[in-house]
């Protein structure tokens, strides 16, 4: 019966403070860690001073010099000098970033001169795996890098977007629209829909989890660096959270030395780049007029005789010109033992289409503290966003509604409630005015967020240390609708003005407390973590709806002012984590690598009897190039073998409530009808079909690759070739409507399918002459495909398949992509004279295969065609520079793919009233096409049955090739002469530089744009009216003082 | 030195052994929103509500909330769609080239959906101790009287349909395909077992529940559609015996809010527009779900409603083949239909206007005079709300009748006629005609063959636009025969595409066919 009950104790900080250490241990460290040096130094000091060089013996300002084991630390001066009170006998480790860290013993010395040498050793970046940093030369895993360079070059607002093509085996498809979320997918599609498809994002330490949509608000202005892990050795520390790869995201800290001012502003325009060709209302009504004769209807009144001075271009009046701004100010500096970072962002970007647009306001604080063995820092952002959303009427997108609507409908008409113009008797159809739709409803969503961690890290021995993370992400949003009185479709329901208010928050806490084990026995050596953390998420949603705010101008937007009352409703969860884990490293003579990791996570998100579960990987690498017999092979600087294996979790269940509680069945008490002689609403309860045993998904990887660097790291190249498999996909099959669901479909773990591909990234850098250049391309193969999908019972009757998507347009299922088109195939058309003209259709109608030959078309005719995944994507980025000038160009594509072009359909179908393409030709007994059929309106009284045969949504007609190569982004700068800039002495760094972004594409594909998001995991390939992505200049300027 | 190494290994390991959990359930977390399954079925309340959700279920958009009406009087010959939405205008043309066709898949979904929660109630309600035993067997017999409805419905609508009768929750069930007449005798087996259990009647709170009345009447309907008169006959001689109802004084009463439940009323599916806005979209009921109807939206005039759904003309002339006692227009016309009283050359007669064909306050000739198409046009009336306000939404208030005694009536003079029984038939059918002021007919001017033609004029004027046609063109065998079919085209031209042999029946629904291994019936 205590189980019915709420949880108590809902409060998350009181929570996760029960899984810190205990309290007295928490004192203790930081006493103790106090004490210690106190204790060592009790031994005589002395002031050493000296100067550090560069290895061309110029003074290095800013470097910092420290006391190894001790507390006292500062920084050199403009011209590399320091001074610093170091005990006798000490030890000083000196560094700086770009220079290779020296330790210097004092010993007797007083005056110390160091030469730091710089690290221009490409491939020796660090590396964040899991909870270890590693180098780069070390990494068994298959991580890729992007750098804060690469990532700052696109005017975008996320991350996700910045990256997009860079790296091999992911994937990013986003849409234009401002304040999206882009589709990430790391080596392919591990998932039917059941759970979250996205990567998890870690930030700083910080977990982004995959549900969450905090991804979008990470200032990618403040970003240092980006990895993604991508097979199994890499992911293993994530355990159940890991299966769909990870994006550990680095941001900016302070270096010590002079306190840096950056600022940078950047703003232009954005354009979606193509428009479709339509026809004009002469145009519109001949063949309008061709398609009610040929069904033996009146025609419409506004097609027979055109109205006077009404001839609407649908695009020109929805579609604008949008424009983006970005503004980034920051501060930075620090000394030996502490650095900060505080920046400051502003981010504007108004859509190109009537409405939407996207606003956001960040600050960022991080900070750095070190004292003897203690080190603290914490990293965090406030977020304000606000957006606009594309409204979109009975699931149509308005970039649907535009090829709809037609001609002689004007956009405005005072006759109308609300003003626009919906067509009528005279001029009918079902699309929505696209106009009316964005300004009859206002669609703001507003987001206040604290992303951020804090972290505390005591050096127990030099060889030991225990460190505790604790972040925090806490997420307030409130949707407000506002319905304008007003009509925005053809027929629509008179829907009195109304307003609906959603508030929530989210919180989610996590603690990680680490031990980490860092030590070098001669040859070997070895790195490991152990580890315990929680996590803990809750989401509270209240929302209200109000009606009758009057039919305006003036409308007052509270629930308050609506002269109803209001209806409310609302909903909670709470989702925990709680997981132990380890880590290691070992490697020998840095020639032979060995990683392991180990998860053990429990997570209430699923079954109790299968609650927790155990993940892990291992990795061997094995540089070839540190034999001895490769000493005298000078043309290779880098050679490493590796291979990996292990088992990752997916738990981000997706569904009602979060998610959170699908295991669970419940009872549904609203199926409510009216009795009684008063009408009295009775409650009515139904039981929700028992889901049963839902567990997370098990992704295994296995990964084979290999780095090689040429020509002193001038040339490099990685190749990986991986086979994952997801098993226990967590699915929501197609049900008989005799089981009668009601509700989202219950989930399954049935299943099995696989991705496999290459990922190749070669590069090409020149920097030893003025002019630089650089070559960098990358490419990546994927297969994907469901390996069997049963249920297990009986296999004769178990549905084995899912259906998604308007007309059931995909069919996932064994042997087939995730997604598969499932179509009718188009086939031609029936021309005069032909014998086998089915019964009910004539000369002019579409032929479409009889699959099974038996002699008529229906749904058993349907095939999977096509393919929604491309074979192959890629990327090719070319960098030079020559003085002051600064050039990149990122051209990225993908290849063979096929896109369902619901643009075309809407246009061509014809048994609907619609807009067509100019030029738009169907057959007739003189113009005997043989790819489009004649035009016929559906309902008529001759051929009824061809209208919706030759209009068939689900069927090859529409499908096309989504092949595209695109120059994604191109920037062209120029860094003002630093002497020009001394004569200032106020600005130490001065570029300008001018961006264009999605230039141009090349493509085959007739829709707005090949590169679309689709309308769903299962149904990825369709397009139906994604937001275009938008051709953008700006101008831009970073400046450092 | 040693001491604190020592210290420092403590402390490391409390570090992480310390961290202990102090809320040992922190992974069992419970839904807070709504009650777990382990808690329905036992009280009698969890009973009641469970009987509720089955009536519930008569509201959906693919029962008589919306498409039904479509699925019956639309298709039928007094109805018809000049709909812009082609796919539907098709479906009510009797073509249908997609199995999955939203209309009579929403349809087929909610029936069984209804089906689902009456085959719960069957099984669960009985394992409820210490329930009372008169209550227990009155939900038992709620749930078996709409599981008859549905069924009703289904085989008149797909013939051939899965008989799902026992409550599971299998996700791959093995459901058997029935044959129509199968589903025919489970349909009459849940009646039969269902009119022992029901109440006459019910306490106000509860009005609107089904009544031994309702059951009986159901039946016998049932049987009429197997032609089984005397076991019709049996029934309806039960419900006019009882003496619980009789019909209203007014006609109009029956179709409009301020009257439901009355008199003439057996069984009715009740609406109400007291939550409103809320659209079930088919994801299941919320606490926002809408109890209204969407008839009157759907089939209201232009300028009102979408007029997806119209009337013939012929219908206004077969009730202007005779005049009132007063040589009056026969008043139900004006309460079916909006049309063009003016108009005699579409509608000859030599009675004289009528007064009260206003549409939503105006007249109708007024309305759409600037409009000759329009104005040519007769829409719906019957269950329009514009007796008492000048708008439409998707929440009408009005209930609708599935079952009232004038059909009962004029069923049972069918009945009798169809064995032999003509005279007796008569005065059955002239209660019906005295209420709207006919004058009555005489038993000397019918032979058997005659009056079957005067109960099909009956029933047309009676009963249009309250789905009992279909059933109707069914039972007369009109769908049967081409020369039937023919007989009907001069009515309804949609009937040009009906393919005997096939159009009877609408095609089963391709997902089911799919999944289940259904035989698809004949002709698609």
């Amino acid at each position: 019966m205590n189980k019915l009950l709420p949880p108590n104790g809902r409060l998350l900080i009181p929570m996760l403070a029960c899984y810190l250490p205990l309290s007295v241990a928490v004192a203790a460290p930081i006493a103790t860690a106090n004490a210690w040096p106190t204790r060592k130094v009790a031994r005589p000091t002395a002031v050493v001073t000296g100067k550090v060089t560069d290895d061309k013996g110029e003074g290095l300002p800013g470097v910092t010099v420290r006391v190894k084991n001790g507390t006292q630390g500062t920084a050199t001066d403009v011209n590399g000098n320091f001074s610093l009170d170091a005990p006798a006998g000490a030890t000083l480790i000196i560094s700086s970033v770009g220079y290779t860290t020296k330790e210097v013993a004092v010993n007797d010395q007083t005056t110390l001169n160091v030469s730091l040498a710089s690290d221009t050793q490409q491939l020796s970046e660090a590396v964040v795996v899991g909870y270890l940093t590693q180098e780069r030369q070390n990494v068994t895993g298959s991580v890729a890098t992007v750098s804060a360079t690469e990532v700052h070059r696109a005017p975008v607002a996320s991350t996700a977007e910045a990256i997009q093509g860079r790296l091999p085996g992911v994937q990013v498809v986003n849409s234009g629209a401002p304040g999206q979320t882009p589709v990430v997918n790391i080596r392919g599609l591990g998932t039917l829909g059941g759970a979250s498809s996205n990567p998890l994002y870690v930030v700083d330490g910080l977990w982004i989890e995959p549900t969450s949509s905090a991804g979008r608000d990470v200032n990618p202005a403040d970003i240092e660096s980006v990895q993604v892990l991508k097979d199994a050795a890499a992911l293993a520390p994530y355990g159940v959270s890991g299966a769909n790869g990870v994006i550990v995201i680095t941001t900016k800290k302070g270096k010590s030395g002079i306190p840096a001012i950056s600022f940078s502003a950047s703003g232009g325009i954005q354009n979606l780049v193509r428009r479709r060709d339509l026809a004009g209302a002469a145009e519109w009504a001949t063949i309008n007029n061709q398609a009610h004769d040929n069904a033996g209807l009146p025609r419409l009144p506004y097609a027979a005789n055109l109205p006077a001075g009404i001839d609407t271009d649908w695009q020109k009046e929805f579609f604008k010109q949008g424009s983006i701004q970005d503004y980034n100010l920051g501060f930075s500096g620090g000394g030996p033992n502490s650095n900060f970072n505080i920046s400051g962002g502003y981010f504007k970007q108004d859509g190109t289409v009537i409405g939407p647009k996207f606003e956001r306001f960040t600050v960022r604080v991080n900070s750095g503290f070190n004292r003897g063995r203690l080190r603290v820092g914490e990293n965090i952002q406030l977020v304000h966003a606000s957006q606009t959303n594309l409204n979109s009427n009975l699931n149509v997108s308005p970039f649907m509604d535009v090829l709809r609507m037609l001609p002689v409908i004007p956009v405005y008409d005072s006759t109308v409630p609300g003003g626009f113009g919906i067509g009528n008797d005279n001029a009918v159809t079902y699309g929505t005015n696209p106009v009316a739709e964005q300004r009859l409803l206002n669609n703001i969503s507003t987001n206040n967020r604290v992303l951020g961690n804090v972290f505390g890290e005591v050096q127990i021995f030099d060889f030991l240390r225990y460190r505790l993370n604790l972040g925090l992400e806490y997420h307030g949003f409130h949707d407000q609708l506002q319905r304008k009185y007003g009509f925005w479709r053809y027929k629509d329901a008179t829907t009195p003005s109304n307003y609906s208010d959603a508030q929530g928050n989210e919180l989610f806490g996590q603690a990680e407390n680490t031990l980490t084990f860092d030590k070098s026995f001669g040859d070997h050596n070895l790195t490991a973590v152990a580890g315990y953390s929680r996590q803990q998420r809750r989401q509270e949603y209240t929302r209200g709806i109000n009606f009758g705010y009057g039919t305006g101008p003036v409308y007052y937007w509270a629930l308050d002012a609506g002269n109803q009352t209001p209806q409310v409703s609302g909903s909670n969860y709470t989702q925990t984590l709680e997981s132990v884990f380890g880590q290691i490293t070992y490697d020998y003579d840095r020639r032979f690598l060995v990683t392991g990791a180990f998860r053990r996570d429990g997570s209430s998100r699923l079954d109790l009897a299968r609650q927790w579960g155990n993940f892990g990987a291992g990795s061997v690498g094995w540089r070839i190039s540190k034999e001895k017999f490769m000493e005298n092979v000078t043309a290779i600087s880098d050679l490493k073998l590796r291979a990996s294996y292990g088992a990752l979790g997916n738990q981000y269940l997706t569904g009602p409530y979060g998610g959170s509680y699908l295991y669970q069945s419940v009872l549904n008490q609203n199926a409510n009808y009216v009795l009684g002689t008063g009408q009295v609403i009775q409650n009515g309860a139904i039981q929700t079909l028992l889901p049963s045993n839902v567990t997370w998904e098990t992704r295994k990887t296995q990964n084979y690759g290999f780095d090689l660097a040429l020509l002193e790291n001038r040339f490099s190249l990685s190749a990986d070739y991986y086979i994952s498999r997801t098993g226990n996909l967590l699915t929501q099959t197609t049900l008989p409507l005799v089981v009668a669901n009601a509700g989202d479909l219950p989930y399954q773990n049935i299943g099995l399918a696989e991705n496999r591909g290459f990922e190749f990234k070669v590069g090409y850098a020149d920097d030893r002459n003025p002019f630089k250049y650089g070559v960098t391309a990358n490419l990546t193969t994927l297969k994907n495909k469901v390996l069997s999908l049963n249920t297990g019972t009986a296999e004769n009757t178990a549905a084995n398949y899912i259906l998604s998507g308007g007309n059931d347009i995909t069919r996932t299922e064994a042997g087939y992509e995730v997604g598969s088109f499932y179509l009718y195939q188009f086939d031609g058309i029936y021309q005069t004279g032909d014998a086998n003209i089915p019964a009910g259709l004539a000369a002019g109608d579409v032929r479409y295969k009889d699959t099974n030959g038996d002699g008529q078309i229906n749904d058993a005719d349907r095939v999977h065609v096509g393919r929604v995944f491309p074979k192959i994507q890629y990327g090719l980025n070319l960098t030079a520079s020559y003085g002051g000038f600064d050039l990149a160009a990122f051209f990225q594509g993908v290849q063979g793919n096929t896109i369902f072009n619901e643009g075309k359909y809407w246009l061509e179908r014809t048994d609907d009233n619609t807009n067509y393409e100019a030029g738009f030709s169907p057959w007739t007994p003189t113009n005997p096409s043989t790819t489009t059929p004649r035009a016929i309106i559906a309902g008529g009284t001759q051929n009824a049955a061809a209208s919706t045969y030759n209009g068939r949504y689900n069927s090859t007609r529409w499908l096309e090739d989504g092949s595209y190569l695109r120059l994604k982004n191109v920037q062209l700068g120029y860094s003002l002469p630093k002497a020009l800039l001394d004569r200032s002495k106020y600005i130490a760094s001065l570029r300008v530089f001018l961006t264009g972004q999605n230039v141009f594409t090349v493509t085959k594909y007739t829709g707005y744009d090949p590169e679309t998001v689709g309308t769903g995991t299962l149904t990825r390939g369709v397009d139906a009216g994604s937001y275009p992505n938008l051709r953008s200049f700006t101008l831009g300027l970073q400046a450092g003082f | 030195m040693k001491s604190s190494i020592l210290t420092r290994l403590g402390l490391a390991s409390t570090l992480l052994l310390g961290a202990t959990a102090c809320e040992k359930n922190a992974l069992d977390q419970v839904n807070p929103n709504q009650p777990l399954v382990e808690l329905s079925w036992q009280t009698s309340d969890d009973a009641v509500k469970g009987s509720t959700a089955c009536y519930a279920g008569l509201q959906g958009v693919g029962m008589y909330r919306r498409w039904l009406n479509f699925a019956f009087d639309i298709r039928d010959d007094i109805g018809f769609s000049q709909s812009p939405w082609g796919e539907l205008r098709n479906f009510t043309q009797f073509v249908q080239t997609n199995y999955n066709f939203e209309v009579p898949y929403n349809i087929w979904r909610d029936h069984y959906r209804t089906i689902f929660r009456c085959n719960q109630v069957l099984d669960r309600v009985p394992t409820i101790q210490g329930m009372d035993a008169t209550l227990q067997k009155r939900v038992l017999a709620e749930a078996r009287f709409l599981r008859a409805l549905c069924y009703f419905n289904m085989v008149s609508l797909y013939g051939n349909v899965p008989l799902a009768l026992t409550y599971s929750t299998d996700l791959n069930p093995t459901v058997p395909q029935g044959t129509e007449a199968q589903v025919w005798a489970q349909v009459i087996s849940d009646l039969q077992a269902a009119q022992v259990d029901l109440p006459v009647s019910y306490a106000s709170a509860n009005v609107g529940r089904a009544t031994k009345g309702a059951a009986t009447a159901l039946l016998g309907r049932a049987y009429m559609q197997n032609h089984r008169w005397a076991d019709a006959q049996a029934q309806f001689t039960q419900v006019i015996n009882s003496g619980t109802y009789k019909l209203t004084t007014v006609y109009t009463d029956n179709f409009r809010q301020t009257s439901e439940n009355n008199s003439e009323s057996i069984f009715e599916v009740q609406f109400s527009d007291v939550t409103q806005g809320g659209n079930d979209s088919g994801d299941g009921p919320s606490s926002s779900s809408s109890q209204g109807a969407q008839r009157s939206q759907f089939f209201g005039v232009p300028g009102y409603g979408y007029n997806d759904g119209e009337v013939r003309p012929w219908i206004v002339n077969e009730f202007l083949k005779e005049g009132t006692t007063t040589g009056q227009r026969d008043p139900r016309l004006a309460a079916t239909v909006f049309y063009n009283r003016f108009d005699r050359t579409q509608f000859p007669t030599a009675l004289p206007v009528d007064a009260d064909t206003l549409a939503y306050g105006v007249g109708f000739l007024t309305r759409y005079k600037s409009n000759p198409t329009n104005l040519a046009r007769v829409y719906w009336r019957k269950y329009q709300t514009d007796y008492y306000r000048t708008f439409e939404n998707f929440d009408s208030p009005i209930n609708q009748r599935i079952i009232r005694y004038s059909d009962v009536l004029l069923m049972q003079a069918e009945a009798l006629n169809e064995q032999g029984q003509t005279a007796a038939a008569i005065p059955l059918i002239n209660q019906v005609r005295e209420r709207v002021g006919l004058a009555d007919l005489t038993v000397a001017a019918f032979t058997q063959t005659t009056l079957r033609a005067q109960i099909m004029h009956e029933r047309a004027t009676e009963l249009a636009g309250e789905e009992v046609r279909w059933f109707d063109l069914q039972r007369w065998g009109l769908l049967d025969t081409q020369a039937g079919v023919n007989s009907i085209i001069p009515r309804d031209a949609d009937f040009s595409n009906f393919v005997v042999g096939k159009s009877r029946l609408l095609p089963l629904i391709q997902t089911d066919v799919d999944l289940l291994k259904l035989t698809q019936n004949p002709g698609y």
